[in-house]
């Protein structure tokens, strides 16, 4: 592979872009899930609406949207500005809080699967044996749902890596800030830098293919491990 | 039977022949002021027309591969010749020179004072304007002071829309941009000519058959338009700063 520095450098950034999104996402893609799960309220029906917004939207919707919200003028844009003195937008900062917007419901999905397969019953037990809300948690809802967790850390790092809609919109294409790897090919192809841009594509192709292989292989390994339980 | 169906078929394919519309891909910075021409030209009477605006260099590579396009008006003019020399489309010709300008919403537009924060500029590997805009920073010996606030637009448009948004301060965008728009003349200035390589804009005729001669009546309309591609800010093929070829 001689891959250019810069294009290098687009790796490294959408990689730290999948991979900080990954984090921020599990954080955030856990309790909602577990809310989902747990609670029977109209307004989850309205939750539900609005978390798979991402999957219908043409990524290019959201990221237009996030370009009005992030400018200087607006109050996220103006409080950013203040904290960070730098604005939202064109900013690593600014694809991260794109990506896990967009990447949510490759990661809340999965998880409320995996959590609907806990067995109530053991919850309940553990309950009436005095084990609090967050001795559950640990003990028994998380180590249970370790491969759950996988499979929506490994779906939101894959979606956010081939991402491409919202980053055109709002990232403003800066080498080493911005410019991810789908923009890099992006340009590659618009300026007639065919090999460049062939071995930028068979890269994903390569890393894409092995993300979903881990995908389908944890999704295999899970019915032997479950069936003791059963 | 066999009559009925062959005109049933060849009227049909006829009627889609006629009613498909003159697809014309035009350049981003040229859109604002194609609009109108080709609003223009429909109450003139003339066929309905599509436009698709975007960077020269998706078009260029759009239509080496066949995209089915009549009309091709470039940002510059490597590409459309470029076109014509691997034996796509014919006819090359100058029909404007684009010129660049600073935006400064809320500063006084000078190269030499740009306000704190990002600019925004076309991506000059893609867009002839972009191109012009790089130039234009390094002749002015601003260029590295503010490469590290640079950010890269896909093109024209977006570098446009990246300034109107608010999420960047300063830009250098076309004209021809801010003229469509009606921007007060206090927040931008156009760039000394001598800052970048004019900005010759050629197009080429795509169409072949039946809709070259569609495409040919539209060019005749555009031809005639002089007065308006003037007043949105373009320099005219032959006039002081704008080559005839």
């Amino acid at each position: 592979m001689l891959l250019s520095n810069a294009d290098w450098q687009a790796v490294g950034i959408s990689l730290q872009l999948a991979g900080l999104s990954t984090a921020l996402l599990l954080l955030i893609g856990l309790p909602l899930a577990i809310w989902r799960v747990r609670r029977e309220t109209p307004l989850r029906r309205v939750l539900d609406a609005v978390l798979a917004l991402p999957l219908v939207l043409p990524p290019t919707v959201l990221g237009f949207y996030l370009l009005v919200l992030f400018a200087p003028q607006t109050l996220l844009g103006s409080s950013w500005q203040w904290l960070s003195g730098q604005p939202l937008a064109f900013s690593f900062s600014g694809l991260v809080l794109g990506s896990v917007i967009y990447s949510l419901p490759f990661v809340v999905q999965p998880l409320t699967v995996a959590l609907r397969e806990i067995p109530v019953n053991l919850l309940e037990s553990a309950a009436s044996l005095g084990a609090n809300r967050w001795q559950r948690l640990w003990r028994i809802t998380l180590p249970l749902l370790r491969r759950g967790l996988l499979v929506a850390a490994t779906l939101g790092f894959a979606h956010t890596l081939g991402e491409f809609g919202v980053v055109l919109m709002l990232g403003g294409s800066i080498p080493g800030e911005t410019q991810v790897v789908s923009i890099a090919l992006f340009q590659h192809v618009e300026a007639s830098r065919y090999a460049q841009a062939h071995q930028l594509a068979a890269l994903m192709l390569g890393l894409s293919f092995f993300l979903l292989l881990l995908v389908y292989g944890l999704g295999a390994q899970r019915r032997p491990a479950t069936a003791p339980r059963d | 039977m066999r009559f009925l169906l062959t005109t049933a078929l060849l009227s049909l394919t006829l009627h889609t022949q006629a009613a498909e519309p003159l697809r014309i891909a035009v350049a981003a910075n040229l859109l604002p002021v194609m609009e109108r021409i080709t609003h223009d030209y429909q109450q003139h009477g003339g066929q309905p027309v599509q436009l698709a605006g975007g960077s020269s260099g998706a078009f260029f590579e759009q239509i080496r591969r066949g995209a089915p396009f009549d009309l091709f008006f470039s940002a510059d003019a490597e590409r459309p010749q470029q076109l014509v020399a691997t034996g796509i489309g014919q006819g090359a010709h100058s029909y404007a020179c684009g010129r660049l300008a600073l935006w400064t919403p809320r500063h006084r537009p000078d190269l030499n004072a740009l306000p704190a924060g990002k600019l925004a500029i076309a991506q000059p590997d893609t867009a002839p304007y972009g191109k012009a805009a790089l130039q234009a920073l390094e002749r002015s010996g601003q260029l590295q002071a503010v490469q590290p606030r640079l950010v890269y637009a896909q093109d024209i448009g977006q570098a446009y829309q990246f300034v109107s948004s608010g999420n960047a301060p300063a830009g250098l965008v076309a004209l021809s941009q801010l003229r469509a728009s009606q921007i007060p003349a206090g927040q931008y200035a156009a760039l000394a000519d001598t800052l970048y390589r004019p900005l010759l804009q050629k197009r080429i005729l795509l169409a072949t058959g039946t809709r070259a001669a569609l495409a040919e009546d539209f060019l005749q309309f555009f031809e005639a338009q002089q007065s308006t591609l003037k007043n949105a800010g373009y320099i005219l093929p032959g006039e002081p700063g704008c080559a005839a070829e």
